[in-house]
């Protein structure tokens, strides 16, 4: 067996771990490369902001914008109080016994569970029980379902990042549990909350397979009226002209999937400044 | 000379595991009863018995009773006796907002001064007054409670203690992070402060407990080995244990 000396072992890990950073970053910068080469021709004022014409060959992508905000804003409407209260009982007030411990452990494994399979419970309970029909409102409640563990799991994490002391001082002065909760816990988990639901956001804008059955259209001549109407989506939409319509213009559909990606990559940046800002302002 | 509070056969448990043992002791009305003894003595956990800031502690249990004027505190509204019984920690624990709002947000949250910012103003200079922390800060009450120094902290929380009117202050090794010059402003608001309240004092220090005890207890894994006018204690304890730990030889 032969050794190394310390010092030549030291660079050589040092080459492997720099060599993997790199190797994560390639695939990145490659994707955003061929998207940008290919679909920046297509970005115009127009292409943003009116209806597509000769079966989506040419015109704009409008309503599946549209759609996509108007999915995606519902969606996070409804979960993120839910998730908040139910991470708020589960924090601060549940005991630790049997039933919380399931609770938890289901909330952990719900969010391991395939976006397809949440996109046949949205069609079977809200598409059909409910007969809310294939509209946005079916599309942002399934959504709303699959996003629930995320943000339960992030506005945990916010909360337990709050000094149990400061609940501590509180209460010592007479001041009640939930008051304590109102007044100090939630303003300083705040940020973390927002920055847990903006990543949210940005991870639903992209998804497919939970508004295949319930809010997305191949093909919509109008644009979103009410939260009952079915509207065209970017991810859906993106589908569709890259698999199912001849003779598409190459540059319509990088265009739309640089489209799609700048949409998320917006929202991630404004988590990372939202969080700047407030870490700088955190006064503990 | 009344008593303030009354201890009936208390007995703490952690678990199965017992940290006090049968406790009678009382408390009289405007004295310093200071609580020495070496740690697991169960000194804190008698005093955070005492506003039942230990039953957050699920592993927590009790028996016996404490009166607090005539009234078991362990069939009170735990958020009422807390008001009446306040409790200062061994860290200063400023809450993360300003001075001004440090003071006036236990007095608003219980209803106890309107929402008029003169009335607020008068509260939060009034305690700021008797925490002797007025001088100090009044030129920046709207800056971070955080920046203050470890000694002006614990200061500030003296003063939101004050600010709600208790009865009974809980001091839990109030000075144990402190430097000599703020220990003796600490301990002279103490001094200050048993005209007005009621003040049970925990502390590691033997010394302090000599300058600023009225009486003294002396607490030995779970037991009270001995209550005593302070002068006398220390002068001329009964117990040898007692002699023992105040003289330094064990503990």
């Amino acid at each position: 067996m032969f050794r190394l000396n310390p010092k030549l072992s030291q660079k050589l890990s040092y080459a492997l771990l720099f060599c993997a950073t790199i190797f994560v970053i390639i695939p990145v910068v490659f994707i955003l490369f061929i998207i940008i080469k290919n679909g920046a021709s297509a970005i115009t004022w127009e292409f943003l902001t009116s209806m597509p014409r000769n079966g989506m060959r040419s015109g704009g992508i409008l309503p599946a914008i549209l759609g996509t905000l108007s999915i995606v804003s519902c969606a996070i409407c409804i979960t993120l109080p839910i998730g908040v209260s139910a991470a708020i009982y589960l924090n601060e007030y549940a005991k630790d016994n049997l039933l919380t411990r399931i609770i938890k452990l289901a909330i952990v494994n719900l969010a391991g569970v395939p976006s397809v399979v949440y996109g046949l419970f949205g069609l079977g309970i809200f598409v059909m029980f409910f007969k809310l029909g294939v509209s946005i409102i079916a599309g942002a409640l399934t959504l709303s379902i699959m996003e629930l563990p995320v943000i339960i799991t992030t506005a945990r994490g916010a909360l337990n990042s709050v000094p149990y002391s400061f609940r501590e001082a509180s209460m010592s002065l007479g001041v009640s549990r939930w008051q304590t909760i109102r007044y100090i816990v939630l303003p300083n988990a705040l940020p973390g909350i927002l920055t847990g639901a903006i990543l949210s956001i940005a991870r639903i804008s992209g998804e497919t397979a939970p508004i295949l059955f319930t809010a997305a259209a191949f093909y919509v001549p109008h644009l979103p009226g009410s939260i009952f109407d079915q509207v065209m989506a970017l991810p859906y939409h993106l589908f569709i002209i890259s698999t199912q319509i001849p003779n598409m213009p190459k540059n319509i559909i990088f265009g739309t999937a640089l489209v799609l990606l700048m949409l998320v990559l917006s929202m991630s940046l404004i988590a990372i400044i939202a969080r700047l800002y407030f870490r700088k302002r955190r006064k503990w | 000379m009344s008593d303030k509070i009354k201890v009936e056969n208390l007995s703490c448990f952690y678990g199965k595991h017992r940290v006090l043992e049968s406790l009678n002791i009382n408390v009289v009305k405007n004295e310093i009863l200071t609580i020495i003894g070496p740690a697991n003595s169960g000194k804190t956990s008698f005093l955070r018995t005492l506003n039942r800031m230990n039953d957050f502690n699920p592993d927590y249990s009790r028996e016996g009773a404490v009166y607090l004027d005539n009234d078991n505190i362990f069939e009170m509204n735990t958020e009422k006796l807390r008001k009446r019984v306040g409790m200062l920690f061994a860290m200063p624990i400023p809450l993360p907002m300003t001075i001004y709002e440090n003071i006036v947000y236990a007095p608003k949250r219980l209803g106890v001064v309107a929402g008029k910012k003169s009335d607020q103003d008068a509260v939060v200079e009034q305690a700021l007054k008797d925490a002797s922390l007025w001088d100090e800060v009044k030129d920046r009450l709207d800056s971070s409670a955080m920046k203050l120094s470890g000694g002006q902290q614990q200061r500030l929380c003296i003063a939101r203690i004050l600010a709600i009117n208790p009865e009974v202050i809980l001091f839990d090794e109030p000075c144990s992070g402190l430097d000599p010059i703020s220990t003796a402003k600490v301990e002279e608001s103490m001094i200050e402060l048993k005209e007005k309240y009621t003040i049970v004092l925990v502390t590691n220090n033997v010394k302090q407990a000599s300058r600023v005890g009225d009486r003294t207890a002396f607490f030995l894994m779970g037991k009270l080995v001995e209550l005593d006018k302070t002068g006398t204690m220390f002068v001329s304890p009964k117990q040898k244990q007692t002699e023992d730990y105040i003289t330094g030889r064990f503990g």
